[in-house]
């Protein structure tokens, strides 16, 4: 279970409201590398994680993924605080304001729902911590195009920033995992090798190597 | 635009990334599982990272209030006398100054943590925890005293529509 804290794990306060960025920075909220797919992407792998390290990894990092998804809402929250329809209107956030008015909702820049697609859980050690690596760094190239496109706001920029950077020690982190994991498989099969189903008694393991 | 077009990869990186320690795996002298791959992947805790998140409360000399705030005066003695003008249990710092003290606990706490799932036999870096976790105990007890609860299992219930500082559940807002 998980207790709830009244306070950002990065602090946002945004002075001007600016809801044309917003219309971009809510996909990290609700895009195919935001916040939400990396949460549930974490928190669902880690069952079949065989090593305790890798799940504890997975579990901290999607709690830690929680903690950004409130920190994007609150950005949108105070980006689109206070702003009148006639300013609104000329922004792309327009589409987004007749559907949700300023209530957040997932969804990507492009205006697509967040969506389970986005998420994949393979069941496969090797194969999810490697998805795991790949969206640290999609999620990576996402906050840097946020940070091109926001240059002229640094209130907004700041948390950026911040987030960024976690997005590179947690693909840190995962190539750790992937190591630990390795180590623990069969280290001439690993690639064809899924410690889940594939479990080879020990008589038989020490011939195969 | 104009001048402050961003240009490029941004000039900040993940802070204290280094070379671990080939043959400890950590980087801090003990034997943790160590794969000499001579890859780097660690936020390396067994060596000084430049920023330390962790500042103790009290000094090296053992000064100091010993709240966790750190503060002295010239002469080295405990700033926290009693005659703040009314601070209670604060040693002497604002909400806003707990507050921001807790998240650089919380985000040092997270990183160590994150680190340790995966060099849990690092000693440092589970020095350095236990040593932030009780600085963390400490000035959210006195956070919760001086401006009301962090979780709702604190003392009485949040004050605030929405839970978040910004929204000003803190007297001093200054």
């Amino acid at each position: 279970m998980w207790i709830y804290e009244r306070k950002l794990q990065y602090p946002v306060k945004i002075k001007d409201p600016n809801p044309q960025l917003a219309s971009l920075i809510i996909s990290q909220l609700g895009g195919p590398d935001g916040e939400l797919s990396a949460a549930m992407r974490y928190l669902n792998q880690r069952y079949s994680m065989p090593c305790k390290e890798v799940v504890a990894t997975l579990t901290d990092i999607g709690t830690e993924e929680l903690a950004h998804l409130e920190i994007i809402s609150a950005i949108l929250y105070q980006l689109t605080r206070n702003v009148c329809p006639d300013d609104i209107a000329k922004t792309n956030f327009a589409p987004y304001f007749v559907d949700h008015t300023t209530g957040i909702y997932p969804i990507a820049a492009s205006g697509v729902p967040n969506d389970m697609k986005y998420v994949g859980i393979k069941g496969d050690a090797l194969a999810d911590l490697s998805e795991c690596q790949a969206a640290e760094q999609k999620a990576r190239v996402t906050y840097d195009n946020l940070i091109r496109l926001s240059c002229d706001c640094p209130d907004v920029m700041d948390p950026l920033r911040f987030l960024r950077e976690r997005e590179v020690v947690h693909f840190q982190r995962f190539g750790d995992s992937m190591r630990i994991v390795q180590d623990h498989l069969d280290g001439k099969n690993f690639y064809a090798f899924n410690p889940s189903f594939d479990k080879i008694p020990a008589d038989r393991s020490h011939s195969q190597r | 635009m104009g001048e402050k077009r961003y240009n490029g990869t941004p000039d900040f990186v993940s802070g204290g990334v280094s070379v671990r320690n080939e043959k400890d795996g950590c980087g801090c002298g003990n034997p943790a599982r160590g794969r000499d791959n001579g890859r780097d992947y660690g936020r390396d805790y067994g060596r000084d990272y430049g920023r330390d998140y962790g500042r103790s409360g009290r000094n090296e000399n053992g000064s100091g209030c010993g709240c966790g705030c750190g503060r002295n005066d010239n002469n080295g003695n405990n700033v926290n006398n009693g005659n703040n003008g009314g601070d209670d249990n604060g040693c002497g710092m604002s909400c806003n100054e707990l507050l921001s003290r807790l998240r650089e606990l919380d985000f040092a706490i997270v990183d160590v943590t994150e680190y340790l799932n995966v060099y849990p036999k690092c000693t440092a870096a589970r020095e350095k925890l236990a040593r932030w976790r009780a600085e963390r105990a400490d000035i959210a007890c006195r956070y919760v005293k001086k401006c009301g609860g962090l979780t709702v299992f604190d003392n009485g219930s949040w004050p605030d529509v929405l839970p978040w500082e910004y929204n000003c559940g803190c007297k001093d807002r200054k």
